[in-house]
């Protein structure tokens, strides 16, 4: 019924809007292709450092493609056991703490968004204090600490188990889902939960998907925590190496070497630095291509509506 | 049917949920070690447990590990002996500064903590976090004193009390950066190292307007510098110091200058005196003339410091890099480049000064929450025996190594992987032999020996070392409480940081030292200054 | 005696319509039950990870010793407070970090809007699937690199931007070494390195809205724009609100890495913001004090802000935060 009604009203108006439409798309598609390719320069030329020497690399000659073309710095990183072993570490936490994540998130979310709940604004209040004020990196080592976390995978779960920003995204979201739906679900003798679960969660496909994607991407890439609640390198995330590499190459630490040439401080060669990059970006990147099919137009919406 | 899988998977995550939530809840933190293993009972005295930070470089080749280090495990072996169970607790280097925090914070540091920065070590001193060490030395560091003593007289101490032990740095002919120049580039024009300030600068101009490397008069870099003491690759101390400034007061993270001259029972930051404004006329000239990077200033991460180099552009730099290091760089673009080190300048009164390391590196702590604090001065006597020291930081002799008329050398390359693969990424920097950093040859023959296989290198070390023993001073090291400094030292390194660049790029040269100095007092300069006149004159200079 | 009878009938009045509130409450509590019991995690959570680790605050009041912890640190008032105030380039990191933060709100704000708006209207599938990924991949790169790769295409000498200048005989600009461009430059790569990811919002928003509506307008003979501004603009205004009240939360904190990586000395009177400048002082030195005054001051004047900001927008007939 929707496709017969668009098509019938279309064509005679494609055919007198052709110009305008086209001269738009041309637009529309330039503009985004140029905003694409200056987003996607800087990974690329990550990606051509880490198959180029690194003198080419320092000599600046590298922009998009690799000069001296070696594949010993990716080699490095594929068969490295420990960047392995963090690998999974990471994924597991971003798996498992992404669920988590996800479930709380939810039910604190739905009941905020129901304007008809006595008492929501002083959870918000509540809520969006604890985003203002923060007690600092020494009093959450304690707290951990006193939880006994210090060490364990779970440190890097629990503590940043709810995002508050996260929470006033999904509950906005769900204040979009019409009125009316909760009337009639009502009418059919509908409680809350099964409501939750059976009306709004589908519909919330993108919300939910979007939220996925934030929280996922949040624990691929945090680096902090894990430096800080972690001792036992086993359970080090890919991002501690990384950051640790990265950093390192901006400390002046030329004074802590012993003076002799047999080896000396073996410094990170910059492919190297490179190829850790790209091994550390690349996995979380092909997340999203595959959450995108929830970003559909409200398909399900109309057919519930029906 | 949608609906109902959806359901499932909420129920069956929140049973996962409630499950880990009690297993978190319930488990103990995996890695709790404080306190003696309880696996020894065969052994009639629990061995000590001592827990040892070590940094983690992230620089560990494919497939090892700090865990699996052949050096770490062989110490663990031998401590068992002294009975001490050791434990290694790795830290990545860049975040050591905020572990270091929450562990003395939290009362979950290791036994043995240490730092390269004094203002962190003083600081937990005087919070009194820190075991006292005068006894125990006594008692069983024995070895530890003689070893070290040159680290231990000058360094460690707070109000008079021992608070940490100064690893000793076995060589101190390095630091207070080292001025280096393309011989090459001088052959060619047949000219003669440049042995003043004045001389620097005609060298610098022959090299713009001849362009003995053939790279472009656009493209060449003379005098290649960095953003004044923001941890950049190009310093100021070589010329400083030719132009008669000295480094009479410890550096605070200042620019990358001799600290400032103690002259007539006062001192004077370098900034403020005359020299300095000489020393910084000098800079700003040479920029108007071309002979620096228009750049330079805005290269805050080294960058083009570092391409200059590798394209073998630049003439002059002075920095901490080794000639050697320089040349296996530049040579991979001009193959017959040749980087020295040059002698320092003669000032007007006739002397050569150059900027040396200090005889301590890193400051080795034990905090108060240690039970150990015996077991771990045990640990350290034993480390500073020379025979171990030897081992942890060249490897183990007849695997790492073999000894060949008196010179421990490799027997071959597989030999030579090894020691790369299993030792050097760690041992090199110090980090397992935490007492003592190196252990040079004494003799130019030892050197000799040394790199046999290697042209060139044991000359060039040498004569870096020659550099130093014979012009190097090292920067005095005062004991006295500077409160003022504590406070306002780094507010007003940071104005200097920024000024100076600033000064060095304008055309107005007058006005910008005007304001340079000005601004400098403003933030408290001069306070700074007669507080550092006190502890020096405390320090009976 | 009279006023005994007065007080007599004072509480009973009271009472009968503090009972009509209980009961009030409770009604609504049974109604409700399981959203209030929903509610519950998220309200320990906030209490056990949020609350109680603010005893940290107190650090701003004390000399503290981490050795004997905050409780035990001895206690000096606002000093640090004072401290804070005479920092000798206090107002200019504060004027800097407020001017960088509201050029980024002015222009980094509509950015993802719009793009999410362009994107919503290609036709092509497969482009858009392809866009949208790559849009915000500079998201995953740290500053440390995408600072590196800033000040390698803005060289004058070794650049590509000056070398399109020059070729287009416009002459060299020294981007990173004025105040003005500097400035642009900072803007203009936050924007890049954000609005990847805020069309990722605005789209998720935009697939809510009922396409019964594009359909009907286009019967009505609505063209692109119209639609635009009619269908989708409004369908999306109560993201567009939110996000507007969190980011005005935001406006007094900034973050370190994006500035950090972008100074040289030569810009410092601009680049210097607060979160560097603290990095420098107070970190390096251990200052926990003065740098835990200078981020309470912070909290308190971005709650006022996120205050005014929703209050603003409720009196403009939309829905805050609460």
């Amino acid at each position: 019924m929707t496709a017969a009604a668009h098509t019938a009203a279309g064509p005679r108006r494609k055919v007198r809007r052709s110009f305008t439409d086209i001269s738009f798309a041309i637009f529309n598609y330039t503009l985004l292709t140029c905003f694409t390719f200056i987003c996607l320069f800087p990974f690329l030329n990550t990606v051509a450092n880490s198959f180029s020497s690194s003198h080419a690399i320092q000599a600046g000659e590298v922009v998009l493609w690799p000069v001296e073309f070696q594949l010993d710095a990716m080699r490095a990183v594929l068969l490295d056991k420990n960047i392995i072993r963090s690998f999974f570490v990471t994924v597991f936490v971003t798996v498992v703490g992404t669920a988590f994540n996800m479930v709380f998130t939810i039910i604190t979310a739905y009941p905020l968004s129901r304007r008809d709940l006595k008492g929501r604004s002083y959870f918000m209040n509540y809520m969006i204090f604890t985003m203002m004020f923060s007690g600092g990196m020494i009093p959450g080592f304690l707290l951990v600490k006193a939880l006994g976390l210090i060490n364990t995978i779970w440190a890097l779960i629990i503590p940043g188990l709810i995002s508050s920003f996260n929470v006033i995204i999904m509950k906005t979201f769900f204040q979009n889902i019409p009125d009316e739906l909760r009337e009639a679900a009502i009418v059919d003798g509908c409680g809350n939960t099964r409501f939750l679960v059976q009306v709004v969660l589908p519909l919330s496909g993108a919300s939910i998907a979007t939220i996925s994607l934030f929280y996922a991407v949040g624990h691929w890439n945090s680096y902090f925590a894990a430096v800080l609640f972690i001792d036992n390198p086993d359970l080090y995330t890919l991002q501690v190496k990384l950051r640790n590499i990265l950093l390192l190459a901006q400390m002046d630490t030329s004074l802590e070497v012993i003076q002799q040439y047999d080896g000396g401080l073996h410094v990170i060669q910059e492919s190297l630095k490179a190829a850790t990059i790209v091994f550390a970006t690349v996995p979380i990147l092909v997340v999203y291509p595959f959450l995108q099919k929830y970003f559909v137009k409200g398909a399900l919406l109309g057919s519930i509506k029906g | 049917m949608g609906n109902r899988w959806k359901k499932g998977v909420v129920g069956s995550l929140t049973l996962a949920l409630a499950f880990g939530a009690i297993a978190a809840g319930c488990a103990k933190s995996g890695g709790e070690t404080e306190g003696a293993p309880d696996n020894k009972a065969e052994e009639p005295a629990k061995p000590a447990k001592v827990r040892v930070m070590i940094y983690d470089r992230g620089n560990a080749p494919e497939g090892m590990s700090l865990k699996e280090a052949p050096l770490i495990k062989w110490a663990q072996e031998e401590v068992k002996k002294i009975g001490i169970d050791l434990e290694y607790v790795p830290v990545p280097r860049a975040s050591a500064g905020e572990k270091l925090n929450v562990w003395m914070a939290s009362g979950e540091a290791p036994d043995i903590v240490f730092t390269y920065d004094v203002v962190e070590f003083t600081k937990f001193a005087e919070q009194g976090g820190l075991w006292e060490l005068d006894d125990l030395l006594n008692k069983y560091g024995q070895q530890i004193l003689k070893n070290n003593k040159a680290a231990l007289d000058v360094a460690g101490m707070y109000k008079g009390k021992r608070y940490a032990i100064p690893m000793i740095r076995a060589n101190t002919y390095t630091g207070g950066g080292k001025m280096k120049i393309r011989k090459d580039w001088l052959d060619k024009l047949g000219l003669s190292v440049p042995t003043t300030t004045d001389e620097l600068y005609e060298v610098l101009k022959a090299f713009k307007e001849k362009d003995p490397g053939n790279v472009g008069k656009d493209n060449i870099v003379p005098w290649l510098l960095g953003p004044i003491g923001t941890g950049s690759k190009g310093f100021l101390y070589g010329v400083g110091f030719g132009f008669g400034l000295n480094m009479d007061a410890p550096a605070a993270g200042g620019p990358d200058m001799p600290t400032g001259i103690y002259r007539d029972g006062a001192f004077t930051s370098h900034i403020a005196t005359p020299e300095g404004k000489e020393l910084l006329r000098f800079v700003n000239k040479a920029y108007k003339d071309g002979l620096i990077s228009k750049e330079f200033a805005t290269d805050a991460n080294s960058q083009q410091l570092t391409q200059q180099i590798a394209t073998g552009v630049a003439g002059f730099v002075d920095n901490n890099d080794d000639p050697i290091t320089l040349n296996e760089t530049t040579r991979k673009a001009v193959p017959d480049a040749n980087w020295i080190m040059i002698e320092p300048f003669k000032r007007k009164d006739g002397t050569q000064v150059i900027g040396r390391a200090p005889s301590y590196g890193m400051f080795i702590m034990i905090p108060k929450t240690s039970k150990n604090p015996e077991a771990v001065v045990k640990y350290l006597n034993w480390m500073a025996d020379p025979a171990v020291i030897k081992t942890l930081q060249s490897g183990i002799e007849g695997v790492h190594y073999v000894i060949e008329n008196g010179i421990p050398k490799a027997k071959d390359q597989a030999m030579a992987d090894k020691a790369a693969k299993e030792v050097a990424w760690y041992a090199s920097p110090g980090d397992l032999s935490i007492i003592q950093q190196g252990q040079p040859p004494q003799t130019k023959e030892e050197l000799d020996k040394l790199y046999a296989d290697r042209p060139g290198y044991a000359d060039s070390i040498w004569n870096g070392w020659e550099i130093y023993r014979k012009f190097g001073k090292p920067e005095p090291l005062l004991t006295m409480q500077r409160p003022f400094a504590q406070k306002n030292s780094a507010a007003i390194f940071k104005q200097l940081n920024e000024s100076v660049s600033k000064a060095i790029i304008v055309d107005d040269f007058e006005k910008a030292y005007a304001e340079l100095v000005s601004n400098w007092e403003k933030v408290g300069g001069r306070e700074y200054d007669k507080e550092l006149t006190e502890a020096l004159k405390a320090a009976g200079k | 005696m009279q006023a005994d009878v007065q007080a007599a009938a004072k509480p009973r009045a009271v009472s009968a319509s503090q009972q009509r509130a209980a009961k009030g409450f409770r009604k609504e509590l049974k109604k409700n039950f399981d959203l209030y019991l929903y509610l519950v995690p998220g309200f320990v959570y906030f209490f056990v990870f949020c609350y109680i680790p603010m005893f940290g605050l107190l650090i701003a009041f004390k000399d503290y010793n981490i050795f004997k912890g905050v409780f035990a640190s001895d206690w000096v008032g606002l000093q640090h407070f004072r401290d804070m105030l005479s920092l000798p380039d206090f107002y200019e990191i504060v004027r800097n970090t407020l001017m960088l933060n509201l050029l980024g709100l002015i222009v980094g704000f509509p950015a993802p809007i719009i793009l999410a708006i362009m994107l919503n209207e290609v036709g092509s599938k497969l482009f858009k699937r392809v866009s949208q990924s790559l849009l915000y991949l500079p998201h995953f790169l740290s500053w440390i690199i995408l600072g590196g790769i800033i000040y390698n295409i803005l060289s004058p000498k070794y650049g590509i931007v000056n070398e399109l200048l020059r070729s287009l005989g416009l002459g060299e600009i020294h981007f990173m070494a004025s105040p003005f461009w500097w400035v642009v430059v900072y803007t203009l790569s936050g924007v890049w390195a954000s609005a990847g990811w805020g069309t990722i919002i605005y789209l998720a928003a935009m697939s809510n809205i009922d396409p019964h509506l594009y359909e009907a307008a286009v019967i009505d003979g609505a063209g692109r724009w119209r639609k635009i501004i009619h269908i989708t603009i409004p369908g999306i205004m109560s993201t567009v609100v939110i996000l507007l009240i969190l980011n005005v939360g935001h406006m007094v904190s900034i973050g370190f890495e994006h500035p950090f990586a972008l100074m040289n000395p030569v810009v410092s009177d601009v680049a210097e913001v607060i979160s560097t400048y603290t990095y420098s002082i107070g970190l390096k030195g251990g200052e926990f004090g003065l740098t835990t005054a200078i981020g309470m001051v912070q909290s308190l004047v971005n709650l006022v802000l996120i205050l005014g900001a929703n209050y603003a927008a409720r009196k403009m007939g939309r829905e805050g935060l609460w």
